[in-house]
């Protein structure tokens, strides 16, 4: 029998979610120093830059959570002209991040983030 | 202004007839610990990543200065600069095709300083792995395996050769 490595779990994960809906443009799973785990992300994009940038705006929406909201973070997400970033905590040092256009159906895609994240907490 | 310069080259150059060119550790560690609190109540955690990449930047951009053939050269190389900038005495604990160990005593962020209960040499350890990677040509982890400012007697810092990955 084959043996399937964690990173085909997760890179078959980010398929599913890549073909859950056509306006999710890339994801990739990071680390919070900047390595990338798994990617589908365009290939223009500077993976380790992306990385540290998800991390710093999940750092500062935790902070912000826990000082404004007294809770924890699920997700951070960005909206641009363009299209939104989503960043999804899988645990304390690997993040989920997913791009969309800005067409995206927003309830699909926090429910897919949240599925994908919980799918991927079992592979790490 | 050339556009050409490296950070090192435009940071080199200095102007203070009246002050000269040295400043009294205190005043370099104030800097660096004032900011490090305060990234880290704007990002938590997560703050540690800004002071480590920042640290793996220069040690990339003095890596291309110290370039040599050989490993043992290269170390050789690091060793004098750092000790010559007087950021502390490195020291080889273990070379090893897993991992790399570097002893860092006199530690310009956290000599002599009493334990805080936490490392917190983020920015040398950074600057470790951008030592390595400028000589490898890929992207290593690296960790602080020991620090004076957690009551460890001394900084160390690990570099891990065995999840390297190419450098964009």
């Amino acid at each position: 029998m084959a043996v399937v490595t964690k990173v085909e779990q997760m890179n078959g994960v980010l398929r599913n979610l890549s073909h859950s809906s056509a306006d999710i443009i890339g994801s990739a799973i990071l680390t919070s120093d900047g390595f990338v785990v798994a990617s589908m992300l365009p290939a223009e994009l500077n993976e380790e830059m992306i990385s540290a940038m998800a991390a710093t705006l999940l750092g500062a929406g935790e902070q912000i959570a826990n000082e404004v909201v007294k809770s924890s973070l699920e997700q951070a997400f960005v909206k641009a002209k363009e299209g939104y970033v989503f960043v999804n905590a899988i645990t304390e040092h690997e993040v989920l991040l997913i791009l969309t256009t800005s067409r995206v159906k927003l309830g699909l895609i926090f429910m897919e983030a949240r599925k994908r994240s919980e799918e991927l907490l079992k592979v790490l | 202004m050339s556009l050409e310069q490296t950070k090192l080259e435009q940071i080199s150059k200095i102007c203070r007839p009246q002050t000269g060119e040295d400043v009294p550790l205190v005043l370099f560690r104030a800097f660096r610990h004032f900011t490090a609190d305060y990234v880290a109540q704007l990002l938590g955690k997560r703050a540690t990543l800004v002071f480590q990449n920042g640290g793996r930047e220069l040690g990339r951009e003095a890596g291309k200065l110290l370039k040599q053939e050989s490993l043992d050269d290269y170390l050789r190389a690091v060793i004098g600069f750092v000790r010559d900038m007087r950021m502390g005495v490195l020291q080889p604990r273990e070379l090893s095709d897993k991992a790399i160990i570097l002893g860092l005593e006199e530690c310009l962020t956290c000599a002599g300083m009493d334990s805080i209960g936490k490392r917190i040499c983020h920015f040398e350890t950074g600057f470790v792995a951008g030592i390595v990677e400028s000589f490898l040509g890929n992207r290593v982890r690296a960790f602080e395996s020991k620090c004076n400012a957690n009551g460890e007697g001394i900084c160390e810092v690990t570099v891990d050769l065995t999840n390297s990955m190419p450098q964009e």
